[in-house]
């Protein structure tokens, strides 16, 4: 038997010069003395291998290169083990060494952390805020939103009629309240200046039913809507601060709505807001109605409330719901004229919240997914990168395996020394998720549900500092499970310096995908971009420069005889003077109005052509517009074919129109349109005579589809929503103030809204593309700056790893040419072949883009190209470093590395 | 008496262990006197260490022999108390001699 070979190249390699020999030759001629007194092979192994234990204790260190002191303070640690504390100490303080002792990598590791903690962290705070935040009102959970839809006809919006609500109400066990309220916009005057606002006309119940009273004042009386609404208002917070001046004398204070007289008998708490509303316009002014029977509004067929109820004690949901449902067939059967079977009349329950976040639940839930991938690339990748910086330390592992370290020691050290990495991380990411929670609520833009909850709190603080706990946890975990500690003997015999061929396959095989991915979302947002500037440079069929949009409504009051603007002839003589005033400004070079402008969506009428085949069954529909002389001047629409309109198309006149170019390609091919004659399925357009075709615009921002558009005069028919357009020489915005003021002096009671430059009205016609530019570009680039980190990971461990192979070959005289060649081809053959299979995946997947695509073929060969440019020069960027800093090995120390 | 010149009592059986062992002290044999007279388990690290620490105390002194193909061809470090050593444990002996006067333990030695 001889002494063990193992034991004697650790007292060899890793004691300290001198005592080594001295201990071996010690522990030899002992174990042979051993042998001459009979002491069992096993027996002198153990005791051999127990000896050298006691020497490597007092007297370890790490060979070559790698540190000398440190390993000392962790051997030593070991035989405090017993004491408890002592090891933690212990621990804590070589975990803090370690984190400073690597700088660059540490920095690199709490780099990634920051962005991908502060980009889930903010993403998490709309989750939380709008999706599992509780609503702001008593017992929130058993509020429920009672409606019926009629998906046979196409709605699936959850609204009933006066009758159905008093049967929802007086038959239903399972509500225990429910009260009905209408939203809409009112001009509001008699505050400090006339504005457009968004009211609601509820029951009286509305506020007993949430739950919340009023701040000041009070709510409504049962009696106060009696026979059909009542002149008491409640006001929001924001509304008696914006218009009311915060005055404290607010209760009793008269104003108007839409003209109708209105009392302040309350004012509801700050942050309180109706129920389910828009973001962009919230309620600003409650109103009580009576909906009992014989009331104006008793009509079965005007589905114009939505309910509000709260469910009774005892009473579940799908119980709720198989009430309402039986309610809903004795509807359906008592009153077929109203339920006719093809519309499939159905009444539903559904919790408020899950009504509230509808539309906005799906988006959310996939940006959180996203986000979440982004997140355990991260992840990995530090595990990665944590994982080539412990299998430097193989040989160090292997020793303390040997000489009775547990690997759950050493994860445990991993551990204290990633926590410390990740607190700074989750620091760094709290800052981060503050600025991302402010962009992401522009992002989102106004209309999206309960925007304002979107904010950083503790909640989200909790959730930032936990999710760095699981990733370091996960990132302690996973290089520990790699670590080669299952067979110190060859690791410490074999110099293979904790190579792991399958580590090093799947290592490259996740940079890999990294870079695929990468390319994937680069090709996107290169895609997106090229889309967009085309968009900027497209010709949109009008001209928005130096061009001021503003919109007023021209009220018709519930007392008809009181109001000014029922009689059309009044709508229309209010229209020119108030375009004489505005004309007046001097800025203003021309002044039009149109009920509607480009890009703000559709307003449909069905078209009647007397020509159209019979067998035409499905109904033409075309865009409806009404228009002043100077429209298409003002917005520089091109005249192709007649006139404009004139002062002579007026009331009483021929009734005329002017069409589209598609409208008239469409319906009138290889014929004059000029004097053919259509009627309009909407107000008096009747045997309509065109007289002009225009230049086609676009309905909304991110299409170029030309759209059928027939344009009439406003002297011959005119509604309440007008939008003016000033032609102005200056900068537009500046003109707003001057413009609300001449729209005043036509009518002082008119309000001045939607004031904004054509401009941005096109710039806010295509922020769903920009969202999408957003988010492709940041992911993008995130997963760019995650495969650039996992290239700079696999070069810089391949250094660590070659450190030897590096060294002979500079000894041999391999100038530094040679290695950063070496080196940067090995990055780049890695990140190419990423990019290359990403591009190829883009190939396959960016039709899917297509439609949002503008004059850019899905496989531009251009935003391709720039997409694996950009690759490679980042993987080519990432491999230097670490490739330099090879050049800089000192080749007698590199050899004596393994 | 500073406390620096105080000898352990781990230190003080080393330098014993040497003085028992005259010219045949050197690290194994020190290790096996201690487990042999004084019954003390010790490894070989911590009598290097010990050695060590009274080396560089002053108190014995080290030399090394040829190499010796039964140690593996390695050679032997042989260690010799110097007078400091001598005077170190007689101050130790006679401190310990001035605090036993007068005690008397009530235990029976089993």
């Amino acid at each position: 038997v001889k002494p063990p070979a193992l034991a004697d190249w650790a007292l060899r390699t890793l004691v300290r010069d001198g005592v080594g020999r001295d201990a071996m030759g010690d522990l030899h001629e002992e174990f042979y003395r051993f042998q001459l007194e009979g002491v069992g092979p096993l027996r002198s192994v153990l005791w051999y291998w127990s000896q050298t234990l006691g020497v490597l204790i007092r007297y370890g260190k790490l060979p070559g290169p790698l540190s000398r002191n440190r390993t000392r303070l962790e051997l030593s640690s070991l035989q405090h083990r017993s004491r408890p504390g002592a090891g933690l100490a212990m621990d804590l303080r070589w975990s803090f060494r370690r984190v400073t002792a690597y700088p660059g990598l540490s920095l690199t590791v709490v780099a990634s952390l920051t962005l991908g903690i502060g980009v889930t962290s903010s993403v998490f705070s709309a989750v939380n805020g709008v999706l599992l935040e509780a609503l702001p009102y008593a017992e929130p959970r058993e509020l429920v939103v009672v409606g019926g839809t009629i998906p046979g006809v196409g709605t699936g919006e959850l609204m009933a009629s006066a009758p159905e609500y008093r049967e929802c109400r007086d038959q239903a066990q399972s509500i225990a309240m429910l009260a009905a309220a209408a939203t809409g916009d009112s001009n509001l005057t008699g505050g400090d200046t006339p504005v457009r606002i968004a009211t609601a006309a509820t029951t009286s119940n509305f506020f007993a039913l949430l739950g919340v009273e009023p701040a000041m004042g009070r709510g409504f009386r049962v009696d106060e809507a009696e026979g059909w609404m009542g002149s008491v208002a409640v006001i929001s917070h924001r509304a008696w601060g914006e218009y009311f001046g915060h005055d404290p004398g607010v209760l009793g204070r008269e104003f108007h709505l839409d003209g109708d007289p209105y009392t302040v008998i309350g004012v509801m708490p700050q942050g309180f807001g109706h129920p389910n509303e828009s973001g962009r316009n919230p309620v600003e002014v409650w109103t009580p109605i009576d909906l009992s029977e014989g009331t104006p509004m008793d009509f079965r067929g005007a589905r114009q409330f939505s309910l509000l109820g709260r469910l009774r004690d005892g009473f579940s949901l799908e119980e709720s719901r198989q009430e309402v449902q039986r309610i809903a067939e004795v509807q359906e059967a008592s009153f077929p004229r109203f339920y006719p079977p093809d519309a499939s009349w159905s009444i539903t329950v559904v919790p408020l919240l899950d009504e509230t976040v509808a539309d906005a639940g799906p988006l959310l839930l996939i940006l959180l997914g996203s986000v979440s991938l982004v997140f355990i690339a991260i992840v990995t990748n530090v595990a990665n990168l944590q994982l080539s910086r412990n299998l430097a330390r193989g040989r160090d592992f292997a020793v303390r395996t040997a000489i009775g370290g547990t690997r759950l020691r050493f994860m445990g050290q991993l551990f204290l020394e990633n926590l410390a990495l990740g607190l700074l991380g989750c620091a760094g990411g709290i800052g981060l998720a503050a600025v991302g929670i402010e962009a992401l609520r522009g992002l989102v833009s106004q209309g999206f549900p309960r925007l304002q909850n979107i904010q950083m709190d503790g909640t989200v603080i909790a959730f930032a500092l936990t999710v760095s706990l699981l990733s370091v946890l996960l990132f302690s975990i996973l290089p520990g499970m790699q670590l080669p500690g299952a067979r110190p003997l060859a690791v410490l015999s074999g110099g293979l310096g904790g190579h792991d061929p399958r580590g090093v396959r799947v290592r490259n095989g996740l940079v890999r995908a990294q870079t695929a991915i990468s390319a994937v979302l680069l090709v996107g947002a290169g895609l997106l971009f090229k889309s967009f500037d085309a968009l900027d440079r497209s010709d949109l069929g009008f001209e928005p420069e130096g061009v001021l949009t503003m919109a007023t409504w021209l009220p018709v009051p519930r007392d008809r005889s009181a109001g000014e603007y029922v009689d059309g002839k009044n709508r229309i003589a209010f229209l020119d003077r108030a375009l004489e005033e505005l004309e007046a400004l001097p800025q203003v070079t021309e002044s039009a109005l149109t009920s509607l402008l480009p890009l703000q969506g559709a307003d449909g009428s069905p078209v009647f052509l007397p020509e159209a085949p019979a067998s035409d069954s499905v109904a033409l529909t075309a865009e409806y517009r009404v228009v002043s002389d100077g429209y298409f001047r003002v917005m520089g629409i091109q005249l192709l074919q007649g006139r404009p309109f004139d002062a002579q198309d007026r009331q009483g006149s021929s009734p005329v129109a002017i069409v589209s170019q598609a409208f008239a390609t469409r319906h009138f091919q290889g014929k004059d349109p000029l004097g053919q004659i259509f009627d309009l399925g909407r107000g008096g357009g009747r045997g309509l005579t065109i007289v002009g075709v225009v230049a086609d615009v676009p309905l909304d921002g991110g299409s170029r589809v030309p759209v059928e558009v027939v344009y009439r005069p406003f002297r011959q028919e005119v509604g309440n929503e007008v939008t003016f357009v000033l032609k102005t020489t200056g900068e537009p915005e500046s003109l707003a103030k001057p413009a609300t003021g001449a729209l005043q002096r036509a009518d002082p009671d008119l309000p001045a809204f939607s004031i904004a430059s054509m401009a941005e009205v096109v710039r806010e016609s295509r922020r769903h593309t920009r969202t999408l530019l957003v988010l492709f570009g940041f992911f993008g680039f995130t997963t760019l700056a995650l495969a650039s980190l996992g290239v700079f990971g696999v070069v810089s461990f391949s250094v660590t790893r070659r450190a030897r192979e590096m060294g002979v070959r500079v000894a041999l005289g391999s100038g530094n040419p040679g290695i950063l060649r070496l080196l940067l081809g090995e990055g780049i053959r890695l990140g190419g072949s990423g990019a290359a299979i990403g591009l190829l995946c883009a190939v396959a997947l960016s039709h899917f883009m297509r439609t949002v695509l503008f004059e850019v073929g899905p496989l531009d060969v251009w935003v391709f190209a720039g997409s694996m440019a950009v690759l490679l020069f980042t993987v080519a960027v990432s491999s230097l470093y670490p490739a330099l800093r090879a050049t800089r090995l000192d080749p007698v120390e590199a050899i004596k590395t393994d | 008496m500073s406390k620096g010149d105080h000898l352990g009592e781990f230190e003080q059986l080393v330098l014993l262990a040497i003085l028992r062992l005259e010219e045949e002290a050197y690290g194994m044999t020190v290790r096996r006197e201690l487990e042999r007279t004084a019954r003390r388990k010790a490894t070989l690290g911590s009598v290097y260490a010990t050695l060590d620490r009274l080396e560089k105390k002053g108190l014995v002194r080290s030399w090394h022999t040829d190499p010796d193909p039964i140690r593996g061809g390695h050679p032997r470090r042989y260690f010799r108390v110097l007078p400091e050593g001598h005077l170190a444990l007689n101050r130790t002996q006679s401190m310990m001699e001035r605090m036993w006067t007068g005690v008397e333990l009530e235990v029976e030695e089993s």
